[in-house]
């Protein structure tokens, strides 16, 4: 597992986001960057010691937009070796979910009323350094 | 006071009235805080300054002050709630009287909204008889329509009229009388809209000395608004915790004491042991709650806190007064203050955030811990049985009740959830029929206390329940699949976990919606990102259409 501090690993998700509003061409607003402990399979908590990051944002988009902005998305993430994990629409509402090939788990998923795509980007589980 | 006519209610802009209504309410309001910030930065006045004339002036000034801006909060609010209440009438007569004008338009007759007259066309007189009848009915449902909204226009005109300040004297500077314990253990006989009717009849000065004086009647009051009871409990919680380290360091001076001067006196010094354990063993559990709401700040409100026994305890995260989405979650088997509630709020922080970040307004969501019953023991078999939850069940349902009560104005949508025996609680509370929620969403369910999700909701496709797959506990209606093969006792004991509870509501022929589940076990449905996180903030948010399910037909999107 890796070694990284909190605040450096904030920094690694908060540019995972920054990347795909890139993508999609808009501003993260409204982030929350949270720390929590990492649990193991069966609930066991890793401690203070092994944590991940949620890092949590919104960016404006118009509600028709969504749909074939989540399609460009999936094609462009698939591209690089991501593994979709939810692709959907519902409505006029996108749903895409995927992990990545360095263990982080990305969420899209349109807010209500449809004015944002909410984003989640969630670390893989650092130890803290010594 | 002018007549009221068809055309003034045609014409009426009932949204301005409601608009108006509005501004008295958050005038009122305004007043309230105020008060509060008042009443807080003025109360030690007359400690810090005790003698001589000019304090007495000062504090006799800031009494009076403190009453006069307190006695101005009621009639405002009173003005508001009247205003609200005529802008509702308004809107319902309005619909009326276009839908029977459309209708008696939509039959030949012409209405004439200034006059008020109803005429026929003469090619309509053939059966002259029938058609007066027709014109008298319509002349007399309107004229009833009119006597409505006349008795509406009156009672408003004279809320607002003896409402208003005296031109001499203003709202006056005496004070009210003191709410006594009597009056409050009264409130708790009566149901929480009247328990909220009651409270917003006191002035803030009222409220302020009710929550200072009896902070453990009015904190567990449902019908008090959550941010007075979140006061009460903090005051509670504070005054509790510093009484018990008090008694703890006591306890422990005596007990060195006794070691270095008295070190033969065994009974005496296992009789301080005790009590210094029994003490600390106290303070642990409320510490348990005072670190659950450090980690919420802001966010967090304490609607509820009992130290006693396993102890009871309610924790929002969010206000529920102002959320347009709110839920309240009952926690299952064995669960304790000392031992659950932070795990158990973070629970309640995961949901939040799943259905927050679907949503785009600030404080729109509100999740709350209700720890109000005593969760079933893991040392006994009071898991098997309904005792527990028949006893939360009461409880959890005047909660509820009262959640809806103090709901400031606007839409709400309310969810009752529960994971394990928890959400035998809340089948206890649906059951009675008088739940008054929009959606019911349980997890590692063991039964509901019924075969069907429509004895818990008129529509049952408001019902949701999550099951993992390998979680023992909502398997608990094929547990005789596992216990049969366990010589002699084994199919009583399946039987008995089968009767004990009913069918699980994630089974398809529960009738209910089985959202899905991607986490292990009984215990981690609120993994950050997983699909069953993801699936209770939609849920919570009430976008159904966007949860994935097992099976079940989810009803229409709660409109934003």
């Amino acid at each position: 597992m890796e070694t990284k501090s909190i605040d450096d690993a904030k920094a690694v998700v908060q540019a995972k986001a920054e990347g795909i509003a890139g993508q999609i061409g808009g501003a993260l607003t409204n982030p929350a960057l949270n720390d929590a402990p990492c649990t193991g399979k069966r609930g066991e908590s890793g401690g203070d010691e092994v944590y991940f990051i949620q890092g949590g944002y919104q960016i404006a988009l118009p509600a028709a937009e969504h749909v074939a902005t989540a399609a460009k998305l999936r094609d462009q993430w698939k591209a690089a070796g991501w593994t979709i994990t939810d692709d959907r629409t519902v409505g006029s509402a996108a749903i895409l979910a995927a992990t990545t090939p360095d263990e982080f788990r990305v969420d899209l998923e349109s807010t209500v009323p449809p004015s944002a795509l909410a984003l989640l980007v969630y670390s893989p589980c650092y130890g803290r350094p010594a | 006071m002018s007549v009221v006519t068809l055309r003034m209610l045609f014409d009426v802009d009932t949204a301005a009235i409601g608009r108006r209504a509005d501004g008295w309410l958050r005038m009122a309001n305004g007043i309230d805080d105020a008060c509060e910030q008042l009443i807080r930065v003025s109360r030690d006045l007359e400690h810090v300054w005790p003698d001589g004339p000019a304090a007495e002036a000062a504090a006799a000034r800031s009494h009076a002050l403190r009453s006069e801006a307190s006695n101005a909060y009621p009639p405002c609010r009173r003005i508001g709630d009247a205003l609200r209440l005529h802008a509702d009438t308004l809107r319902g007569l309005q619909g009326r009287l276009q839908g029977l004008a459309a209708e008696a338009s939509g039959r030949g007759f012409s209405v004439d909204v200034t006059t008020g007259t109803v005429t026929a066309p003469a090619r309509m007189f053939t059966e002259p008889q029938i058609v007066a009848q027709q014109i008298s009915a319509y002349v007399n449902e309107f004229q009833a329509i009119l006597a409505q909204a006349a008795e509406s226009d009156a009672s408003t005109a004279n809320a607002i009229s003896v409402n208003l300040p005296d031109a001499t004297t203003g709202f006056g500077t005496l004070g009210l009388p003191p709410v006594t314990e009597a009056t409050l253990r009264d409130q708790q006989g009566r149901t929480p809209k009247e328990v909220n009717g009651w409270w917003r009849t006191l002035t803030p000065e009222q409220q302020e000395q009710a929550i200072r004086d009896f902070p453990e009647l009015v904190g567990w009051l449902d019908g008090v608004p959550s941010s007075d009871r979140d006061t009460a409990n903090r005051l509670v919680l504070t005054t509790r915790m510093n009484a018990l380290r008090g008694e703890a360091d006591a306890h422990a001076r005596r007990l060195a004491d006794l070691l270095i001067n008295d070190p033969r006196n065994q009974l005496e010094i296992q009789r301080e042991t005790q009590a210094m354990n029994a003490a600390q063993s106290q303070l642990d559990k409320l510490a348990e709650v005072d670190k659950a709401l450090s980690g919420l700040g802001a966010k967090g409100l304490l609607l509820g806190v009992d130290g006693s026994g396993d102890g009871r305890v309610v924790i929002a995260v969010g206000d529920p007064d102002t959320a347009r989405h709110t839920g309240v979650w009952v926690p299952g088997l064995g669960t304790t203050m000392a031992g659950n509630t932070v795990d158990n709020v973070k629970r309640m922080v995961t949901v939040n955030n799943a259905a927050d970040q679907l949503t785009l307004a600030d404080g729109d969501i509100s999740t709350v811990y209700w720890l109000g019953y005593d969760a079933p023991d893991l040392n006994n078999f009071s898991v098997a049985g309904e005792g527990r939850s028949e006893q939360g069940g009461p409880s959890y349902l005047n909660f509820m009740e009262g959640v809806r009560a103090t709901h400031d104005s606007g839409p709400s949508h309310l969810v009752a959830m529960g994971h394990s025996y928890g959400s035998t609680v809340v089948a206890e509370a649906a059951l009675t029929g008088r739940l008054p929620v929009d959606d019911i969403m349980v997890q590692g369910s063991p039964g509901m206390h019924t075969d069907s999700a429509s004895h818990l909701m008129a529509d049952p496709r408001h019902v949701w329940a999550g099951s993992a797959g390998n979680d023992p506990v909502s398997e608990t209606s094929n547990v005789t699949k596992y216990t049969q093969f366990v010589p002699i006792v084994g199919p009583f004991i399946g039987n008995a976990y089968d009767d004990g509870h009913d069918i699980s509501p994630h089974e398809p022929e529960f009738g209910a919606n089985q959202y899905t589940v991607d986490t292990s076990g009984h215990t981690h449905y609120w993994e950050p990102n997983s699909e069953s996180v993801k699936n209770q903030g939609r849920i919570l948010a009430g976008q159904y259409s966007r949860a994935s399910t097992v099976h079940g037909s989810p009803p229409p999107d709660v409109v934003p």
